[in-house]
């Protein structure tokens, strides 16, 4: 576990790079735009989206490449994310309420199973080299 | 660095490249490169004001339960029947980043369609890099204005998530050897299921079309009739899974969907369309992808050759990631003549996102042709940088031949100021009366003012003219005019569990003295001058039955009917 920790604290500085990366994609997109508001919305979408669904493809780290497990990872978390809103928004917690517990408990839930886990460390476990790929991986 | 971190750092420049320039050159566009803005833009039809407003009441009362009464004819009960995971992502991101409502819808659409781009990359990748690489440049026709961007301002937002979520649905299953890919596959679908769940059905008849013939096949060649049925699950476990796990986590909007939304649009059997009569500014026809079309042909074509080369390999087809993208690629194209079959306007929708669905296609096709270019150039070249040289310039062509920038629509600030103060100083169960604009052809925007509104059509409006005319200045109290209202799903209310009754009965005869507040627009363009004079004549009339202008701007006044029910078209 304590190697998955340190290999975590690695992707999260990638992670980190991405989030600078993302900030100058939102500016150049949406230009007239002042700094701060797209700083706040890009934290947004990474708070809400992007984080909690890197958390989740953790388990895939290895197999699936950064940017394919980050973009599969936004997409399921606008998923789950959305449909654990809904539920919750009908079983009595507002959505207002929702927007830090909601992102973060499916951060956690998916790191601990994560930790947990046998998978993600594909490369030491399965004796492969850094440099050798699984099958499914890049041609 | 070695040439393996070189390629992975140049796809990776690629593939930021690319996001920005969908983001930029598309939904950035329509909201005119801002992500803050006064008033919704980017809004060109009925349907986007429908998802903005609907996402602004689950923001105002933090859940869903119901629907609001102002967009359901003032009915209190109407349990909130479209599928939530559009609205819910919108007001979470909303409330987050502090965006209006409408902003961040748009920014979630938009999102969808960079994130969709990428998605059909990976996707394409399990067949080559050189295929997904060779498949962007069809993806920057979604940026154009029209008919594709019409998936942002023609309010075809639910199915645009919807079919994000569908393009990852079909990657997940490219990456079905993975431990668990059931979670990813069932993350996706859930997607559609609670987004826009007619891609939903489109995935399930594919799925039933791959397992109908798979199963049919094995039962006629194989003795062990039974053994061959079960090895059909047992090779296909994990999507089985996927679809318990997605059924189960959808589970209490499977009643809502069967209950009302089926009840509502059955399918009625064959029926051709040629042209979308619900959308026809958003018809697609293959054609429009110009000299792309020519690719995504030879790409079925050549498709249909490799399927047919490796037509035993085709019952391990959800386990084949070189042929998987490629037929069902070859599926969405088939999705989008629907048409011919019935489908109509759910499969006019699904030619919204041809091209990123058939962006596989179009890479594979492409291929064929550079295929022995680079294979030539490749002997000094890298090909792969070949390959995304090629990739570059034919997006560069594609940009620059065939893009239209797309119009950053809303409506007059002087309409939106008065419909928010209608919102915020109206009491909750006021009615207002709104008089004909060409503003509100769009009638779904009417429900930014929060209320019952009732909506003089220019029919409606033009009858008021004759009438004066024709009665010397005297003009009937009762009138023929339209509840702005989203009764697609026919208003319904629950029963039971799985029963819902529906508001019926529906009058269309008003008393014009009935309302509590009523809209009306003083400016119009010199062809509705007749317009502009009923207008008159009526706030003339209205003043002298002792309405007070509560809200005034350059271009409309809102009057509160002070003796509701009594005299207002005083002489």
């Amino acid at each position: 576990m304590r190697h998955k920790i340190s290999e975590l604290a690695d992707e999260l500085k990638t992670i980190a790079i991405f989030f600078v990366a993302a900030v100058i994609v939102m500016k150049i997109a949406y230009y007239r735009e002042n700094l701060p508001e797209v700083i706040r919305a890009t934290a947004s979408i990474f708070w809400l989206f992007a984080l909690p669904g890197y958390a989740m493809t953790l388990y895939w780290k290895g197999r699936l490449g950064l940017i394919e497990r980050l973009a599969a990872g936004t997409v399921a978390a606008l998923a789950i994310s959305s449909i654990a809103s809904y539920y919750l928004g009908i079983s009595g917690l507002k959505i207002q309420n929702q927007t830090i517990i909601l992102p973060a408990a499916i951060t956690a839930v998916s790191l601990f199973f994560y930790l947990k886990s046998s998978a993600g460390n594909l490369f030491s476990e399965k004796g492969l080299s850094k440099n050798e790929k699984p099958k499914n991986e890049k041609q | 660095m070695d040439k393996e971190k070189v390629e992975g750092l140049v796809e990776t420049v690629l593939l930021v490249t690319f996001f920005t320039l969908i983001l930029y050159l598309g939904p950035a566009t329509a909201s005119d490169h801002r992500l803050r803005h006064e008033l919704p833009t980017g809004y060109g039809a009925s349907d986007a004001y429908q998802h903005q407003t609907r996402a602004q009441a689950i923001y105002d009362t933090g859940q869903y339960r119901k629907e609001a009464p102002y967009m359901m004819k003032g009915f209190k009960d109407v349990i909130g029947f479209y599928p939530p995971v559009l609205p819910h992502a919108t007001v979470l991101l909303a409330r987050t980043s502090g965006l209006p409502v409408y902003d961040s819808l748009q920014l979630v659409v938009g999102l969808a369609l960079a994130l969709g781009a990428l998605m059909v990359y990976h996707f394409a990748r399990s067949m080559s890099r050189a295929v997904a690489l060779l498949s962007l440049p069809l993806t920057f026709f979604m940026t154009t204005g029209a008919p594709f961007l019409g998936v942002v301002t023609f309010g075809q937002m639910p199915f645009a998530l919807s079919s994000t979520f569908l393009i990852t649905t079909a990657w997940a299953i490219s990456r079905i050897s993975l431990p668990r890919s059931r979670l990813l596959i069932a993350a996706a679908l859930a997607g559609t299921i609670m987004t826009h769940t007619s891609e939903t059905l489109f995935f399930s008849i594919f799925l039933a079309a791959f397992f109908g013939i798979l199963t049919t096949v094995r039962v006629i060649t194989e003795k062990e009739k039974l053994n061959s049925i079960k090895a059909v699950i047992r090779e296909n476990k994990e999507l089985i899974m996927a679809l318990g796990i997605a059924t189960a986590a959808t589970l209490y909007f499977w009643p809502l969907f069967i209950g009302i939304w089926l009840k509502m649009q059955p399918y009625v059997g064959i029926k051709v369309e040629t042209e979308s009569a619900s959308f026809p500014a958003a018809t697609v026809h293959l054609w429009q992808f110009k000299l792309a079309y020519a690719a995504i042909i030879i790409g079925l074509i050549a498709t249909i050759v490799l399927a047919v080369q490796k037509r035993k390999e085709l019952e391990r087809l959800l386990h084949n990631p070189k042929l998987f993208p490629l037929i069902f690629s070859a599926y969405m194209m088939l999705a989008g003549y629907g048409t011919y079959l019935g489908f109509g306007l759910r499969s006019f929708q699904t030619r919204l996102y041809w091209p990123l669905t058939l962006a596989p296609l179009a890479g594979y096709g492409i291929y064929q042709i550079v295929k022995p270019v680079t294979a030539i150039i490749g002997k000094r070249i890298n090909p792969f940088i070949a390959t995304a040289t090629i990739t570059i310039l034919l997006s560069a062509f594609v940009v620059s031949a065939y893009y239209e920038k797309p119009a950053a629509a809303s409506m007059p600030k002087q309409h939106w100021d008065a419909m928010r103060w209608i919102a915020g100083n109206a009491p909750e169960d006021a009615k207002v009366w709104v008089m004909y604009s060409d503003v509100y052809t769009q009638t779904s925007m009417l429900y930014n003012d929060e209320h019952f509104n009732y909506f003089v059509e220019r029919s409606d409006a033009a009858d008021m003219i004759n009438e004066i005319s024709a009665n010397n200045g005297t003009l009937n109290r009762n009138r023929r005019v339209s509840v702005a209202a989203d009764t697609g799903a026919g208003t319904p209310y629950r029963k039971g569990l799985f029963s819902f009754g529906r508001h019926l009965g529906e009058t269309s005869i008003f008393d014009m003295c009935s309302a509590d507040y009523y809209l009306v627009d003083l400016a119009f363009s010199e062809r509705s001058a007749q317009l502009q004079q009923l207008n008159l004549f009526l706030i003339q009339r209205f003043a002298r039955s002792n309405m007070t202008v509560e809200y005034k701007n350059e271009w409309l006044v809102v009057l509160k009917n002070n003796n509701r029910g009594g005299e207002c078209l005083a002489a």
